[in-house]
């Protein structure tokens, strides 16, 4: 009985120890030993890609399409003009000859239903900034060039101001669809106009289902809508489709299926009239950065032939990728590391994409809890599940990251980076910006890197906010009350608004960390909530009223609240207010009021992952000079390696020159900026000035690192709404936060 | 019981004993092995759902955290016990208790013996004590919000007498409110077991009473509720049990940080599982597990003593 007693005992407790996750120092479970392994059981193969550049150097790709047979086509466009061209499966390149009038390029490129080419030529007038399309043409022909036919619309679908043409294409009936961003002209098949449909906002894609069905993508009032083009009715109507369809790229399906879309990472297959989509592949576990992709189609043999655009290189740069299904025991293994993440920024994407297709020894998978549709409480519990068994990803991404640094750290999930970085022979500290660093430093310990950041801060013409580092709610409450009733502080901010922005840069005012006491009665607290409180409840956005430059440059619009993550995005604001500007911060007491944002990816080290080499190879990747140097896109934030950001001033203040058609030496704008809803400023950006840059670099040295803790915004906001609406005076609402603070602050020590 | 009938004849009833244990042996050993296979789904149940949880919860309270697991013997029962809100927490949750449990205890009895007297409308007040078992938890506290909020119809009334407004749910009176709450939403079901124990109490004995000229108080002190001692000790382990669940309402009512006077043990706990604090949360409910098991074993003490010459 005694024995029965004892055994019966010991199996209870190897179950209690099995189920806590204790596997020991060094142990490695069967499911963490072998990731690849489990995933060979559950997906036996995989898609292999074979690479291949478009258009050589010095030229970019406008556009591409997939050809029946995995022929891509695409136009190459140089400071000479835009040439077709096609890219075969085998790699073999030859241009195809296509004569185009004086003045005219190919505007786009579509198929028919018979493996034609459709190309939309621009006839255009004028030169630079000035050209305006003067006629629009169709042009049928063969995969070599030869002519088919060709129809002239001539300036029938030139109705629309800034007419492009984005997409067309034929369907059987011989009827063009031509899709100009907002709308499709349809065009008979002797090129009379048809119809017109107005989408009323941007279509992303149009698609034909097997040549029968136009179908528009586009995100409108009732989110992601796929609509066909009712040929009777002359209008849009929904897709009759049995299930929803979320943000993507959506393609015609070819023979084999009605609808190829690209969903997050992934590419689906559709059928209207089924219950549910069929999952193909993992654009990420093939190297492929599905937020580029620009066409892709599933051939006869199984094959995948996908084309992307780079469109934040500077020459938009061009690839084809060639995926092949294979059995995985056929691939050479690389070690898996797996990237943890609730949603997947398209930044992840691209930085895991890049890795992947440089790394001999690793490659990383991207696990997101949100995937399908989850709502957020259950995908918390999943992450939470994951990361508390010791079973989590290896990197675990910050930028989504549903708690705080803190709460990571005191759940002993997240390993010290320092160690690494220090040990590592190429990088070192001192070679990055410091305040970025300690963005995700706790207690000297570095616990997550990000690769670029930007600055969230407040901006005002310096003769409104005067010309030092910081201010405090005094001098607003003085601004406020010298200007008249009808001038905004900020535009479209409510109550809560405010106070959120408040609380995010002044909370640890009010709360000492080390004895756990907060003064939420103090007489700051009570003036932020004055503060909030001058806010209207609730705000609407007027379309017909006037543009925000409008009102900054009439005076009714007093500041700007921005994340700043470029020196051009300085040089538009000083255009906005017309006169010199400050980036002066959010109002506080203490010595910055401005904050460090991460703008790239942000991730950190699983303590518990088994790759913690390969982890660091990821991280040290994103850090090191190559890739801090090239953050792509000039709106991408400010590298946190000092060098690069250096390098990246040095460029934005070299000013680049073109000889115009006098002769005459005139300077290149560096880019173009198009802010406001309606695209109401459109500034050319040339160099910037020493004295711009320096700005930059004042307000990147002044910036700290905070972090909103949401469950005391949440209290905040829960008590402000009496004093908001009147029923409590701000000493009262302030009192009952103190009381309800305290305990929490308690609770967390 | 039974040797009894065979004392006559002890060398046969020897005998047929043995025979009949040969035979009890085996069937019983048959017997046990179908009642195991009968009781192994239930056993295996209560191993999975109870015995094994509890030495997870055993092992994460003596681990720094459920990632590393390095053993730390009672620090974190220490930091819990030290951490001002646990404190806080502990001393509401008792407060709370040891006045509403008795209230809920003392009242439920009154009604049940009111009820069982000779009282016109005795269904329906039956029926409407026990309407608050019957209404969903979230319509209570709609109900209750509807009372109490600072907007509520309790501080409209008032205002008609000249009186100034109270913030019921966020000032000391908020636990006042609880209380009231949870005896409206318990009183009923109570009543019910004690209206059950009373009618089971043997009439001749309260009869005799009567017959010896005993005083009511005498025969409900000395009869009744020695009658009523295991009903007593259920109803008041019961509402013990309710009172450490009363958070659901609270937590419906103030959310996760309500105010100080409310703050009661499980929103501790709610709020350490919730920032995913596995460790401190499982040093709190051992803790709080070990109070309540000696509460309850000083209750069946209790009832041990005060019941025990009228169990069966």
């Amino acid at each position: 009985m005694k024995k029965k007693g004892i055994i019966l005992w010991g199996i209870a407790c190897m179950f209690a120890y099995a189920l806590a996750g204790c596997g020991g120092e060094g142990e490695i479970s069967p499911k963490a030993e072998a990731p690849e392994e489990s995933q060979k059981e559950e997906n036996g193969f995989v898609y292999v890609a074979e690479y291949g550049e478009l258009a050589e150097d010095g030229y970019g790709v406008g556009n591409a399409v997939v050809g029946e047979d995995g022929t891509v086509f695409y136009t190459k466009v140089n400071e000479e003009g835009t040439k077709l061209a096609a890219r075969k499966m085998d790699g073999g390149k030859a241009e195809i000859p296509v004569e185009l009038g004086e003045n005219t390029t190919i505007g786009a490129i579509g198929k028919d239903t018979e493996g034609n080419l459709l190309l939309g030529l621009l006839k255009g007038s004028g030169s630079g900034a000035e050209q305006m399309t003067e006629n629009v043409s169709i042009r049928k022909i063969k995969p070599d060039g030869t002519v088919i036919e060709e129809v002239d619309t001539g300036k029938a679908l030139l109705k629309e101001q800034d007419f492009y043409m984005q997409s067309l294409l034929e369907d059987k009936e011989g009827n063009y669809f031509i899709c100009y961003g907002r709308g499709i002209y349809v065009l008979k098949p002797d090129g009379e106009p048809y119809f017109q449909v107005d989408a009323g906002t941007y279509i992303s894609n149009m698609f034909s289902i097997k040549g029968e069905k136009t179908v528009a993508a586009y995100y409108g009032d009732r989110g992601w809508e796929l609509q066909e083009v009712d040929m009777a009715g002359k209008s849009l109507k929904a897709l009759d489709s049995q299930i929803a369809f979320e943000y993507g790229t959506y393609q015609s399906g070819g023979n084999g299926a009605d609808i190829l879309y690209t969903e997050g990472t992934k590419l689906y297959t559709y059928n209207i009239g089924e219950e549910k989509p069929t999952e193909i592949l993992n654009w990420v576990d093939s190297d492929i950065d599905s937020g580029n992709l620009q066409d892709f189609a599933i051939l006869e043999d199984g094959k995948v032939v996908a084309v992307s655009i780079d469109w934040s290189s500077q020459t938009s740069k061009g690839e084809m990728a060639v995926l092949t299904k294979k059995s995985r025991s056929e691939v050479s293994e690389k070690i898996v590391l797996t990237y943890g993440t609730l949603y997947v920024p398209y930044f992840v994407k691209t930085d895991v994409v890049a890795f992947n297709k440089q790394s001999d020894k690793y490659r990383i998978e991207i696990k997101e809890y949100g995937e399908g549709d989850k709502d957020y409480e259950t995908m918390m519990n999943l992450w939470s599940a994951d990361l508390s068994s010791g079973e989590g990803p290896d990197i675990i991404d910050m930028y989504y990251c549903p708690v705080g640094l803190k709460e990571l750290v005191d759940m002993g999930v997240v390993e010290d980076l320092y160690p690494y970085l220090d040990k590592d022979g190429e990088l070192n500290r001192e070679d990055y910006i410091e305040n970025a660093m300690k963005a995700y430093e706790l207690d000297g310990k570095l616990y997550a890197i990000m690769r670029c950041f930007g600055i969230s801060t407040v901006i005002g013409k310096t003769s409104d906010v005067g010309s030092g580092a910081t201010w405090t709610l005094d001098d607003v409450f003085a601004l406020m009350d010298g200007k008249g009733s009808g001038v905004e502080l900020f535009e479209y901010t409510t109550k809560y608004n405010a106070l959120q922005m408040m609380m995010q840069t002044n909370e640890d005012l009010f709360v000492d960390e080390e004895s756990g006491e907060c003064n939420f009665e103090d007489e700051e607290f009570i003036k932020i909530l004055e503060f909030a409180n001058r806010f209207p409840s609730e705000v609407e956005y007027d379309p017909n009223g006037p543009s925000q430059m409008e009102k900054i440059r009439s005076g009714e619009l007093l500041l700007l609240k921005e994340s700043v993550t470029s020196v051009q995005q300085y040089q538009l604001y000083e255009y906005k207010f017309g006169e010199p500007v400050n980036l002066i911060g959010y109002p506080t007491t203490k010595t910055s009021g401005t904050m460090i944002e991460p703008n790239g990816t942000t991730a950190a080290m699983n303590v518990n992952s088994k790759n913690k080499e390969g982890v660091w190879e990821f991280f040290r990747f994103l850090l090191e000079e190559e890739r801090q140097e090239n953050l792509q896109s000039a709106n991408a934030g400010f590298p946190v390696m000092r060098s690069a950001l250096e390098k990246q001033f040095e460029k934005d203040m070299q000013a680049e020159y073109y000889e115009d058609v006098d002769g005459e030496k005139k300077e290149k704008p560096k880019g173009t900026w198009t802010s406001g809803s309606k695209g109401e400023v459109t500034v050319d950006v040339y160099a910037a000035t020493k004295e711009q840059t320096d700005k930059m670099w004042e307000m990147i040295e002044m910036a700290e690192n905070h972090h909103i803790d949401s469950q005391m915004l949440e209290i905040i906001m829960d008590e402000a709404q009496s004093f908001f609406d009147g029923q409590k005076s701000a000493q009262e609402v302030a009192a009952l936060i103190q009381n309800r603070m305290q305990i929490y602050i308690n609770e967390k020590r | 019981m039974k040797i009894m009938k065979f004392a006559g004849k002890p060398g046969k009833l020897w005998k047929e004993k043995s025979e009949k244990s040969k035979r009890f042996t085996k069937r019983d050993a048959r017997g046990r092995k179908v009642s195991s296979v009968f009781l192994s789904p239930s056993v295996l149940g209560v191993l999975v759902f109870f015995v094994i949880p509890f030495f997870v919860v055993f092992f994460y309270s003596v681990v720094d955290n459920p990632i590393s697991h390095q053993f730390v013997f009672l620090d974190n029962f220490k930091t819990v016990f030290q951490n001002a809100a646990f404190r806080q927490a502990a001393s509401n949750t008792m407060k709370f208790s040891v006045i509403a449990v008795p209230l809920a205890v003392v009242l439920s009895l009154g009604l049940a013996m009111l009820l069982d007297s000779k009282m016109p409308f005795k269904s329906q007040f039956r029926t409407f004590f026990l309407t608050p078992m019957m209404v969903p938890i979230a319509s209570i506290v709609l109900i209750w919000q509807v009372l109490f909020h600072y907007n509520g119809m309790v501080n409209d009334i008032t205002a008609l007498f000249g009186a100034g407004k109270v913030d019921w749910l966020k000032s000391e009176h908020a636990q006042v409110v609880i209380i009231v709450l949870f005896l409206w939403k318990n009183l009923g079901y109570n009543m019910i077991l004690f209206m059950a124990a009373l009618s089971s109490i043997p009439k001749d004995i309260l009869e005799v009473a009567v017959l010896e000229s005993a005083k009511p108080w005498q025969i409900f002190l000395f009869i009744k509720i020695r009658y009523l001692s295991s009903t007593l000790l259920f109803v008041t382990i019961m509402s013990l049990i309710n009172s450490f669940k009363v958070f659901r309402e609270i937590y419906l009512l103030t959310d996760d940080y309500p105010y100080p006077t409310v703050y009661m043990m499980q929103h501790f706990m709610n709020n350490t599982f919730g920032n995913l604090d596995y460790q401190r949360l499982s040093a709190a409910a051992i803790m709080m597990s070990i109070v309540m098991v000696v509460i309850i074993g000083i209750l069946f003490l209790a009832e041990n003593h005060f019941g025990r010459d009228v169990e069966g």
